[in-house]
C-alpha cells in the first residue's frame, strides 16, 4: 500500500472521528466565506456599474471657428495620433440633429435656431487608450490648438465615478486582508485544539519513531477538507441568494445591477484562501510538534 | 552499542543533570542505572532516545554519533529503540492490540498484515486473551507488559526502561525484570533505570550508580 493512500485513509478516519468537534469551525468558516463573498459580489457589481459609467468613449472638442479649411487641417493632425480610432465632425446642423435624436422634447428644440448649436468634433479613442491619465494628456494636447475652444470628456462625472470605483476596490482589498487574517487564526486555533486533544497519541507516535509527515498529515487533511467544504457551500449559498435577488426582485424592477464574479475570480479566491489555510496549518503543526516531541516533559 | 564520552547535560544553564559522564554498554548487556531521585537516571535514558541533546560531550548509538542529531533523523533512531515508562504511556481508551499496532502503523502497514506478529508477542507476554481489552481495564502489571510488547514489537536492538516497576507490587516488578533479562539474553541491550535497591540485590546485573549527575560507581569496573 502506498504511503499516500495509507495517509489518505488514515486522514479520512481521523476526520470522521473528529467530525463533531470540527462542525463549529466548519460553520464559522462557511459564515465568514459567505459574508466575504456577499460583500465581494456587491463590490464587484458596483465596481462594474461604475466602470461603465466612468469609461470614456470619446473626447468632444468644441471649436472657435467654422472655417472648413482650418477644421480639416485640425482633423488631419488629430488623425495622425496613434490613440485615435475615428473622428466625426458635427456642423451646427448635425449638432441640432444629434440632440434631436437623443431627446424626447422635440417641440422645445424646434423653437431654437440651428445657429445656436455649436459645431464640434467627436474623437473616438482606441480601447487601449481609454485610461484616464492618458485621456487627460490628450485633452491637454488638443486644447493647445488655436481653433479649439474647449475639449472635454465629461471629466466632472467620470472622475467622481472613478473615485467611487477606486474607493470600493480599496474597501474590498481591506476586507480581503482582514478575512485572510481571520482564516489563518481560525485554522491555527482549530488545528491547535485538535493537536492538544491528541497530544498523548502524538507523543506515543513520536516515541515509536513516527515521522512528522505521518503525524501531521491527518490534521492538515482535516483542515483542507473543512476549507473545501466551507468554501464550496458558501459559494452555493451566495449564488442562490444573488440569483434569487436577480430573478425575483431586481428583474421585476428592470434593474440589472448584480453581476456575479466569473469562475476565474472564484478560482483565484479559492486558491488564495487555500494557500492561507495550508500555510497556517503547516506553521502551527510544526510549531506544536517542536514542543510536543519531548516525550518525557 | 551505547557509548557516552564526557557527556554533560544542563537545563537552562542551571545545575547539571549529567556531569562529565563516560560509559560504554555492549550489545546484549542488561544494565541497571540507579541513584536517588534527580541523580540523572532518566536524563541518561532521554539522551539515548534523543529526547534530549547533550550540552557537552559525545553520544554514540550503534557507532552512530547522535550528539547533534537533526529532528528529521530522530524518528529513524527511535525505531531501533524500545522505551518503557513507569506510567506506561499507553492510550487508555484503545485496546491492547491497537496500542501495540501504533508502533507498526508508522510503517504504513494495515493491522491485518501484521496481526500474527502482534498475536505472537502477546502470547509471549501472556496477553493474548486480553488483546481486545481496553487498556484502562487492565491491571498495572498487565499495562506494563503491554508497554513492553509495544517496545518489543519492532524488534529493536536497545530497550530502555525508566522505572518500569515503579507502579507495580514487588512480585509483578520481579516478573517484569525477569522478562527484560530474558530479552537481554536474546541479544538485545537493556537499560533499566530504577531506584529499587532491593530489586537490584535480588536480581543482580551490571549496575551504574549515579549521584548528582556523575557516575559514582559501575559494578563492571569493580
Amino acid at each position: 500500500m502506498s504511503k499516500f493512500s495509507y495517509l489518505f485513509n488514515r486522514s479520512i478516519k481521523f476526520y470522521k472521528l473528529n467530525f463533531k468537534t470540527s462542525i463549529v469551525s466548519f460553520l464559522t468558516l462557511t459564515t465568514i466565506f459567505f459574508i466575504y463573498q456577499f460583500i465581494f459580489t456587491i463590490g464587484y457589481s458596483t465596481n462594474s456599474f461604475f466602470k461603465n459609467l466612468s469609461s470614456v468613449q470619446n473626447v468632444r472638442v468644441y471649436l472657435k471657428t467654422d472655417d472648413t479649411e482650418k477644421i480639416n487641417e485640425f482633423i488631419k493632425n488629430i488623425k495622425n495620433l496613434n490613440s485615435v480610432e475615428d473622428i466625426i465632425y458635427y456642423t451646427p446642423e448635425d449638432s441640432y440633429k444629434y440632440l434631436k435624436n437623443n431627446t424626447q422634447n422635440l417641440k422645445y428644440l424646434e423653437n431654437i435656431s440651428k445657429d445656436f448649436f455649436p459645431s464640434f468634433i467627436e474623437i473616438k479613442l482606441k480601447d487601449n487608450f481609454k485610461d484616464l491619465i492618458f485621456i487627460n494628456q490628450i485633452k491637454t494636447e488638443i486644447n493647445k490648438f488655436e481653433i479649439v475652444d474647449k475639449a472635454s470628456f465629461g471629466e466632472q462625472w467620470v472622475l467622481k465615478f472613478a473615485s467611487i470605483k477606486y474607493s470600493l476596490q480599496i474597501f474590498i482589498f481591506i476586507v480581503t486582508i482582514l478575512l485572510s487574517i481571520s482564516i489563518a487564526f481560525i485554522t491555527i486555533n482549530v488545528i491547535n485544539l485538535n493537536l492538544y486533544k491528541f497530544k498523548e497519541e502524538i507523543k506515543i507516535y513520536s516515541l515509536v519513531g513516527a515521522t512528522r509527515t505521518f503525524i501531521i498529515v491527518p490534521f492538515l487533511f482535516a483542515s483542507v477538507i473543512e476549507f473545501i467544504l466551507s468554501f464550496a457551500i458558501s459559494v452555493l449559498i451566495n449564488f442562490s441568494i444573488f440569483f434569487g435577488i436577480n430573478d425575483y426582485i431586481l428583474s421585476s424592477l428592470n434593474i440589472n445591477f448584480i453581476k456575479l464574479p466569473n469562475i476565474y475570480i472564484y478560482s483565484a479566491m479559492a486558491v488564495y484562501f487555500f494557500l492561507i489555510n495550508v500555510i497556517a496549518a503547516f506553521y502551527i503543526s510544526l510549531k506544536f510538534l517542536k514542543k510536543a516531541s519531548r516525550i518525557n516533559d | 552499542m551505547i557509548k557516552l564520552f564526557n557527556v554533560s547535560v544542563s537545563f537552562y544553564g542551571e545545575k547539571k543533570a549529567l556531569d562529565n559522564v563516560s560509559l560504554k554498554i555492549d550489545k546484549g548487556e542488561f544494565v541497571y542505572i540507579t541513584g536517588a531521585s534527580g541523580a540523572g537516571k532518566s536524563t541518561m535514558l532521554r539522551l539515548i532516545y534523543a529526547d534530549l541533546l547533550p550540552t557537552r560531550g559525545v553520544v554514540l548509538i550503534a557507532n552512530k554519533d547522535i550528539t547533534n542529531i537533526t529532528p528529521k533523523s530522530i524518528p529513524y533512531l527511535r525505531r531501533n529503540i524500545g522505551v518503557i515508562f513507569q506510567d506506561f504511556k499507553l492510550l487508555e481508551e484503545k485496546t491492547v492490540f491497537d496500542n501495540i499496532f501504533m508502533t507498526l502503523e508508522i510503517f504504513y502497514i494495515k493491522p491485518e498484515q501484521i496481526e500474527n506478529r502482534i498475536f505472537s508477542i502477546l502470547r509471549r507476554l501472556g496477553l493474548f486473551s486480553r488483546r481486545d481489552t481496553i487498556v484502562k481495564k487492565l491491571s498495572g502489571g498487565e499495562k506494563q507488559r503491554v508497554a513492553i510488547a509495544r517496545a518489543l514489537i519492532n524488534e529493536p536492538s536497545i530497550i530502555l526502561a525508566d522505572e518500569p516497576t515503579g507502579n507495580l507490587d514487588p512480585e509483578r516488578g520481579e516478573d517484569i525484570i525477569k522478562l527484560l533479562q530474558d530479552i537481554a539474553n536474546q541479544g538485545n541491550t537493556v537499560l533499566v533505570a530504577t531506584h529499587d535497591k532491593a530489586l537490584i540485590e535480588k536480581m543482580p546485573a551490571r549496575t551504574i550508580y549515579l549521584k548528582n549527575g556523575k557516575v559514582e560507581a559501575d559494578t563492571k569496573n569493580e
